[in-house]
């Protein structure tokens, strides 16, 4: 009985002492210098059901938009199916759906003649030829209706063949007025294009010498559908779109979202960054560790040679929204402190952490520049720049036998405009277009569509501010 | 062997002369670092305290471990220069010099054992300031490692030098440099 | 202490060599007067050791002048003061061709008388031509030296009455004489020349301090006798020394009973003899080589003149000889005294012999041009330079003629050592079953047995392996190697008082000690 008790005894310290030396080693291993974490000001916007408002769908009515319901030759008329569809798409988002109708003016109108959007009446008015208001599109004056309700979504359709002087001097800042209190209440804008049969004629086309021609010899041309309000609800009409009609894009098809915030989500926040994020599993450091400190702040821990390129990556599919501009630029803020003993009670007795006075550290670099599916690379270390020297390792830079705590934060700094390069090819300037009618083209091309989204990307990029993406600490002993 | 004896004697009061300096820097070397000219000298002169600055750090508690850096160094080339130069005293006597003229033509020797002597010092001192072995030697500057290759080198050639003369065979003098020139009778 | 040395005949010139040899290396007494006595005044032995004895005064002299080269005292390089008459050698029938009958004046003899000398000499004997000395004729010797009176004026006879004279003033006086017990002069003189200096002690009535000893050669070589012009010649005939032998010891048994002539006599012989390989009758071309027994003699003379050696009332006869084996080795050279080890002294002499004639010599011999390029060198900055720069000149006077001599005079005796010992140690055992070991000489030397004048060539030069050989020079002389040689000519230390080239002299003798 008392060799039991023993026995017991012996069996219940031994389990102590291995829990206690792992606390103790867990404590003992983490000595961090003091710092204050930047704050993430973005949230993760979840592309799931909110609170539902209203639902403005206004048509183009200018004569030009006859050809897209004219019968055709060809088997589909996409443009009439989608009319048909918005009005479900628009119930679903929305609590209630209004119609209105857009050329020079904009005047509501109800279901019944928002329905005959797809009839070619709709733009002659042949019951009141005099007073049809289908001789402009002034995307303006569509646009100004935003205003009605800021948490509206606004579905505008039309083929935005804007003339040049709706896009400058007083039409651009009318323009731009309503555009700037969308962006600001944190609205975006997508503009989905889709290439659709055409028969009937394309009116205001710009030719040499000032004045306007006609062409009524295309058969086929895009029609947008411009997207106001939040993201999820333009992520929701792209989609049903997209699943609906565009399985198999091609280059019938084609979406751009301008925001003025292309982050989609902070990588902290909801933990998504993983030891992958710097080392392969097949190759990582000596005696690695990484967990999350400071409730969100990821941590790598590990030992290393002078030999070693650190490389953050960042896949951007994770923090840009899809379709979005991207971003054109990244900012790299970040503290390396650096102490000559390595061992945590030590460093803790005699405060041996010292902050580096370094200004350039670290650099980033992405495979495809402004691309939205690709990665963001961190070369962590590698402009170092303390001496003139030029070393074949960045780490060859700092002092073996030492260790260093480096804190990284990521923010993107500048938004892209690769929007303005996915309308390209479907846009004509004024300059290009005589030239292009006596072409005799039979696909039509959408005057000032680049410089249209370009206003549009001009306006969203000034309400750009920097966001943090990312933020991570490394803390490594440097060995031979 | 009684000579043999007298020379690695005189060798080695050749050696005091000025190897004394070097036990005391080793000496203060292994004592660590203390806020005087000899720290001001490190600093100021040897040591990359652009980059220390740029890093946060203080050169006063980087020092203790250049400090044992240097003073392992020292005993390296101290205890090279004593070997060399007590092995050249003793093997000058049984160097074959049996005839008139033939002490000059082991002079070519002495050259050669004097440049492998010299080529060991640049070794050990490139070993300590240029390899990993030592973290310290991270903290030379480029300036700095030419100050300790430059002074180390002539300096503990030096004290080899003159342990040497004093110490070689007397009819071997001719055979390194200057000996000859000691009086017939000296040592 | 005085000394005087007498060398009586081919054999007794032979064995004064070896003395003056053994002198230079430091085994003689303090002072030696040295002279010969020859008939054969031509004969090649007597020249040849009339010239050892005058280069060996003539190197002393100029390393012994004071303030100049001088060895000093305390050196036993060329230690012994040897002196010597003008002609060393005393010739006792001067003038013409004397025969034996002018000699005794046979015309004016008695009838008597004269038939007596009938009785005693035939009468090629009484006609025989002395002037080549007395043929292996004791009798015709002995009638000879007794015709002739022991004249004060003699050069000769002089020192002798001078010896006797230091002995009545109280000073220790020894006479030494050399001579074989066969032949003609020596088995003459030995006994003759002994008795004629106690009959002139007697008349100068000196009654003690004066000693004599001598060192009786009995047979030690042989010759074969060619039969041209031989016919009708009368010369010394090796198959004869035996019973001369036999006849000489039987008269000096009687001789030593009835008369104390010698206080010491040393005896030695060789057995089997050497065999020379040429034969002259007499003349300059009578020259034998030197040989191993008459080594012996030599160092018996030299125990004879050491102050150890304590010469009692009772005459003394002592007898040598080597080991029973064929081989001659270094244990069979004895000890001058307790002081003098035979055999370090004369491998001392042998070795600074080869150092100085191939090593430093060349060094040396030149003007000072040709020197200076080793005046770097520690040897000579401590042992040349110093001791021969000339504080008025400011320059270093070695290359002048005065140095010059020595140096080169210096060589030429040392050549003359390297020819002695390699001629003794080849001759004593040609064509015998004898085996001499002492020295290593095949290296350096060429021998030539036929060839009287030159039977040993010593070479000029020696290259790296022949100077490499200098370990084995000496026989049972261990690992002494040419380096150690110039080790301790840098640091052995300097005798005071010693000048000029007396210096580097005597440092390379003592540095030639293992």
């Amino acid at each position: 009985m008392k060799i039991k008790n023993i026995n017991n005894l012996f069996i219940n310290f031994l389990i102590f002492s291995i829990l206690f030396s792992f606390t103790y080693l867990q404590s003992k291993e983490l000595c961090i210098p003091d710092f204050e974490l930047d704050t993430p000001t973005v949230n993760v916007t979840p592309l799931i059901d909110a609170d539902k408002n209203p639902v403005y769908v206004l048509f183009d009515g200018s004569l030009s938009m006859k050809g897209f319901v004219n019968p055709s030759n060809q088997d589909t008329n996409l443009y009439v199916e989608v009319i048909d569809d918005l009005q479900q798409i628009a119930e679903t988002i929305g609590n209630e759906t209004h119609y209105l109708r857009f050329g020079r003016f904009v005047k509501s109108i109800t279901e019944s003649e928002a329905a005959r959007a797809t009839d070619p009446s709709f733009y002659t008015c042949p019951h009141n030829p005099a007073n049809c208001d289908n001789q402009e599109t002034r995307l303006d004056e569509a646009i100004k209706t935003t205003q009605l309700n800021k948490d509206a979504t606004y579905i505008i359709v039309t083929d935005l063949f804007i003339e040049n002087k709706n896009l400058i001097g007083g039409k651009l800042h009318q323009l731009k007025k309503p555009l700037n209190k969308v962006l600001d209440d944190g609205k975006s804008i997508g503009i989905v294009g889709i290439m659709n049969s055409f028969n009937g004629t394309i009116y205001g086309i710009p030719i040499s010498g000032g004045g306007v021609a006609t062409y009524s010899r295309a058969n086929k041309r895009p029609f947008y559908i411009m997207i106001i309000g939040d993201q999820k609800n333009i992520h929701k009409v792209k989609t049903k779109l997209e699943k609906q009609y565009f399985t198999n894009k091609g280059d019938e098809y084609k979406f751009s979202l301008i925001t003025s915030n292309p982050i989609i989500q902070n990588l902290n926040i909801n933990k998504k960054i993983n030891g992958n994020n710097l080392f392969k599993s097949n190759n990582q450091p000596s005696e690695f560790k990484f967990e999350y400190i400071k409730s969100k702040l990821p941590l790598y821990q590990f030992n290393t040679n002078q030999k070693r390129h650190l490389t953050f990556t960042i896949k951007k599919p994770e923090i840009l929204v899809p379709g979005s501009s991207g971003i054109s630029n990244y900012e790299i803020k970040e503290i390396l402190w650096n102490s000559s003993e390595v061992k945590c009670k030590k460093i803790n007795s005699d405060k041996t952490w010292k902050k580096a006075k370094l200004d350039t550290i670290s650099t980033w670099s992405e495979k495809i520049p402004g691309g939205l599916y690709d990665e963001v690379t961190i070369g962590l270390l590698k402009e170092l720049n303390v001496d003139s020297k030029k070393k074949k390792y960045p780490l060859q830079k700092l002092w073996r036998g030492f260790r260093y705590f480096h804190l990284v934060n990521i923010y993107a700094d500048k938004p892209g405009n690769i929007s303005e390069d996915t309308f390209k090819d479907w846009s004509i300037t004024k300059a290009q277009a005589q030239k292009f009618i006596e072409e005799d083209p039979v696909a039509f091309k959408t005057l000032n569509l680049v410089k249209l989204v370009k206003v549009l990307n001009d306006v969203a990029n000034e309400r750009f501010k920097p966001t943090l993406i990312a933020s991570i600490a490394l803390d490594f002993k440097l060995t031979k | 062997m009684l000579r043999i004896f007298k020379s690695l004697t005189y060798s080695i009061i050749g050696l005091m002369s000025l190897g004394w300096l070097s036990i005391i820097f080793i000496t203060s070397m292994f004592v660590g670092p203390k806020d005087n000219w000899l720290l001001d000298f490190f600093a100021n002169n040897l040591i990359i305290d652009e980059v220390i600055e740029k890093y946060g750090q203080d050169f006063s508690s980087l020092a203790e471990g250049l400090y044992i850096l240097m003073g392992t160094m020292n005993i390296f080339l101290l205890v090279t220069a004593i070997i060399f130069s007590l092995a050249w005293s003793g093997l000058s006597h049984l160097l074959n010099i049996d005839s008139p003229g033939k002490a000059k033509i082991y002079s070519i020797h002495w050259l050669i054992y004097t440049g492998i002597t010299l080529a060991i010092f640049v070794a050990i001192i490139f070993y300590f300031t240029k390899s990993t072995q030592y973290n310290a030697a991270q903290f030379f500057s480029g300036g700095g490692i030419r100050i300790i290759l430059f002074s180390q080198t002539i300096y503990y050639f030096l004290i080899y030098y003159i342990a040497v003369i004093v110490g070689t065979a007397r009819f071997a003098r001719s055979s390194v440099l200057f000996a000859n020139k000691l009086p017939g009778n000296f040592l | 202490m005085k000394n005087f040395i007498i060398g009586i005949g081919g054999t007794g010139a032979k064995c004064l060599e070896h003395l003056l040899y053994c002198c230079s290396s430091g085994l003689g007494p303090e002072q030696l007067w040295a002279g010969m006595v020859d008939q054969d005044e031509a004969n090649g032995n007597i020249s040849r050791t009339k010239i050892l004895l005058s280069k060996y005064i003539n190197i002393r002299s100029s390393l012994r002048e004071e303030g100049k080269s001088d060895l000093t005292s305390d050196s036993d390089l060329f230690r012994t003061l040897v002196t010597s008459n003008s002609d060393s050698v005393w010739q006792p029938l001067r003038g013409g061709d004397p025969t034996l009958e002018e000699v005794i004046k046979y015309e004016l003899l008695k009838p008597e008388v004269k038939g007596l000398v009938d009785c005693l000499y035939g009468p090629e004997e009484k006609k025989l031509n002395l002037s080549k000395g007395f043929r292996a004729r004791p009798n015709i010797g002995a009638a000879a030296m007794l015709a002739t009176t022991s004249n004060v004026d003699d050069p000769f006879w002089s020192q002798i009455y001078k010896a006797i004279d230091l002995a009545r003033g109280g000073e220790e006086v020894k006479i030494f004489i050399f001579s074989s017990i066969f032949g003609g002069t020596g088995a003459a003189g030995f006994p003759n020349i002994a008795r004629k200096i106690r009959a002139i002690q007697r008349e100068r009535q000196v009654t003690s301090n004066l000693y004599i000893g001598g060192a009786l050669m009995l047979p030690y070589f042989i010759y074969d006798i060619p039969d041209e012009n031989m016919e009708g010649e009368l010369f010394a005939k090796p198959a004869e020394f035996l019973d001369q032998t036999k006849g000489a010891l039987h008269y000096y048994s009687k001789l030593f009973e009835y008369d104390k002539i010698f206080d010491q006599v040393y005896v030695t012989g060789w057995d089997p003899l050497s065999e020379l390989s040429t034969f002259q009758p007499g003349g300059n071309l009578q020259n034998n080589p030197p040989l191993f027994s008459e080594l012996y003699a030599a160092l018996g003379a030299l125990r004879f003149f050491s102050k150890d050696n304590a010469i009692g009332e009772n005459q003394e006869i002592f007898q040598i000889g080597k080991n029973e084996t064929n081989e001659i080795l270094w244990s069979d050279i004895p000890n001058v005294s307790n002081n003098l080890n035979s055999k370090e002294n004369l491998a001392k002499l042998i070795r600074f012999a080869f150092s100085y004639y191939w090593m430093y010599a060349p060094a040396l011999l030149g003007n000072w041009s040709k020197i200076k390029k080793y005046s770097n060198e520690n040897w000579f900055k401590r042992l040349i330079y110093k001791y021969t720069y000339n504080d008025d000149n400011k320059q270093c006077e070695i290359g002048h003629e005065y140095n010059q001599e020595i140096v080169s005079s210096m060589n030429e005796f040392c050549l003359d050592i390297l020819e002695w010992i390699t001629d003794m140690h080849y001759s004593t055992v040609h064509n015998t079953d004898q085996k001499m070991n002492l020295i290593l000489c095949d290296f350096f030397s060429e021998y030539k047995a036929k060839n009287a004048q030159n039977r040993v060539t010593i070479k000029e030069k020696l290259n790296a392996a022949e100077k490499k050989q200098f370990n084995g020079l000496i026989t049972d002389g261990g690992n002494f190697k040419l380096l150690n040689v110039m080790s301790n000519l840098c640091y052995k230390k300097i005798k005071k008082d010693q000048k000029g080239l007396g210096v580097f002299m005597d440092i390379l003798f003592r540095s030639c000690e293992q």
